[in-house]
């Protein structure tokens, strides 16, 4: 485990007069998102999403349990967020980081609150058995906005996992195996993007999609969360310099042009998948 | 070889599964390999020689940690089990005395497991630690083999494992004919033992030779650069 180095101060001002000049630090514009590449496993539910050089792997798996008492007909939905080890060196094996805890909150409220998943249709028998869908979201390579990472590979895992099919007789439920019955989706209302802005030099200057040294170095942050509908999910500014109206507005409106074209993205990725499965 | 069994997936007894891997895939981490045999897949990073915590620091060696994250959920004793292996075994291929008091960090996460884990990960380890630059005394690579209904199978699948009598998972070091690592679980006789050791360390060389040129594509690839 290493403290994370702090940037030299040449960066930090390199940094600065660049964004003062609208140049980033990578050669991306003001506005612009890093390529993202969408990588389906062999697996249902399996994908591993890369945000310029931050990858992040989701995997969702099931099980079927007893319902609360108090919900009957409502199934499970799980996150378990993990930074790995192997994302960045100021990350620990069995130590829960302040990062880690913002970025599982951060997906449970776009995916969970947001009842982006239809837990109701969990249901196989009220009262006895529903599914419990658990997603395990790895940060494998930390390389700056790991919340719109993880919140992509999330989403595109549950779009892509299929849980199998099954019949009741008399209260026994009998799962179907796969070669037998066709695994069937899980059924999502909306999809949840989140959207990343760092803030520089009082609130003058902002970025989309910070990379690790724009991370380091800013000094307020925002996440705005929006479906394709244009419907808000979260907004998130917690702490940091504070922000005049306008800005959210104006991030609002460049946050749901940037979602449409993220949930084409995966969109695509999906029908490619499904052709190559064929 | 004739009368040899045909496997579900249309393997013989003696033949392992079709192997990949990926070198310096991750970017933070020092050095990364993904190493899989057939469906079982892992990716490992290794971060070192850095900082090491004072409760961990070792006066004369390196201190190494290895970690464990399987496909779904938290790691339990299963993985705890992995790491003592993975970590006993190249404890003795790690020149560690040449960086005393740092730690080499050893992280997996197990992307898919189709049985033949370890062997996966102890190759998936190898490949990352020479990524890294980690002054190695040899190469340690393993296969695993399983004894199942009589007839020793190599690489077998999470089917054929969950019917073997025995599961044998050798590793070995390529400049010399010892076994470095081998953990066996079930029924077996010293003969059965003896023989499956032989049938994996000719298995060995066949992924020493892949490794070989995994290796060497890399270092093409960043003499170009």
């Amino acid at each position: 485990m290493n403290r994370e180095l702090e940037p030299s101060i040449n960066e930090k001002n390199f940094l600065y007069n660049a964004l003062r000049q609208g140049k980033r630090i990578d050669g991306r514009g003001i506005y612009d998102v890093r390529n993202i590449r969408i990588t389906f496993g062999n697996q249902y539910g399996h994908v591993q999403v890369q945000l310029g050089k931050t990858r992040v792997f989701a995997n969702v798996s099931w099980e079927i349990v007893k319902p609360y008492p108090d919900q009957p007909t409502e199934g499970f939905l799980r996150f378990n967020t993990e930074m790995s080890p192997m994302a960045s060196p100021e990350f620990e094996a069995e130590k829960l980081s302040e990062v880690e805890v913002i970025v599982s909150r951060l997906l449970e409220k776009a995916l969970r609150r947001s009842r982006a998943i239809d837990t109701e249709g969990l249901c196989i028998i009220a009262g006895e058995k529903v599914w419990s869908i658990r997603v395990d979201i790895r940060v494998l390579d930390h390389e700056g906005n790991i919340t719109d990472c993880a919140c992509i590979a999330a989403i595109a895992a549950l779009y892509h996992f299929r849980r199998p099919e099954y019949t009741i007789e008399d209260d026994e439920v009998t799962i179907l195996p796969l070669d037998q019955c066709n695994p069937v989706p899980l059924s999502i209302h909306h999809t949840p993007i989140c959207i990343s802005f760092a803030f520089f030099d009082e609130g003058e200057l902002m970025v989309v999609d910070p990379n690790l040294l724009e991370e380091q170095v800013k000094e307020g942050d925002m996440t705005i969360t929006l479906n394709s509908h244009k419907e808000l999910c979260i907004i998130h500014k917690a702490g940091g310099i504070p922000l005049e109206i306008d800005q959210i507005l104006r991030c609002t409106k460049i946050a749901s042009v940037k979602v449409s074209e993220i949930t084409e993205l995966i969109n695509n990725a999906l029908k490619e998948d499904e052709k190559k499965r064929e | 070889m004739p009368g040899e069994t045909i496997r579900a997936d249309k393997r013989t007894s003696s033949q392992i599964r079709p192997i990949s891997s990926v070198l310096s895939s991750l970017n933070r981490a020092d050095g990364s390999a993904s190493f899989s045999f057939g469906n079982s897949s892992v990716l490992c990073s290794v971060y070192g020689p850095q900082e090491v915590k004072i409760k961990d620091e070792l006066l004369d060696r390196a201190t190494i940690d290895v970690n464990i994250t399987p496909q779904i959920g938290i790691g339990s004793t299963t993985e705890k089990n992995m790491e003592r292996i993975v970590r006993e075994a190249f404890s003795d291929v790690i020149i560690s005395s040449l960086h005393p008091r740092t730690s080499i960090s050893i992280t997996v996460q197990i992307t898919q497991d189709d049985g033949s884990i370890i062997s996966t990960i102890i190759n998936a380890v190898s490949l990352a630690l020479i990524d890294a630059g980690i002054p190695l005394h040899s190469t340690l690579l393993s296969v695993t083999c399983a004894i199942l209904n009589g007839e020793i199978i190599l690489d077998p699948t999470n089917e054929e494992m969950k019917d073997a009598s025995s599961i044998h998972v050798f590793a070995f070091s390529n400049t010399s004919n010892d076994i470095v690592s081998s953990e066996s679980t079930g029924v077996f006789t010293e003969e059965e033992y003896f023989k499956c050791s032989d049938i994996c360390k000719l298995a060995v060389s066949s992924v020493l030779k892949f490794v070989h040129t995994a290796i060497e594509r890399k270092l093409q690839k960043e003499q170009k650069n």
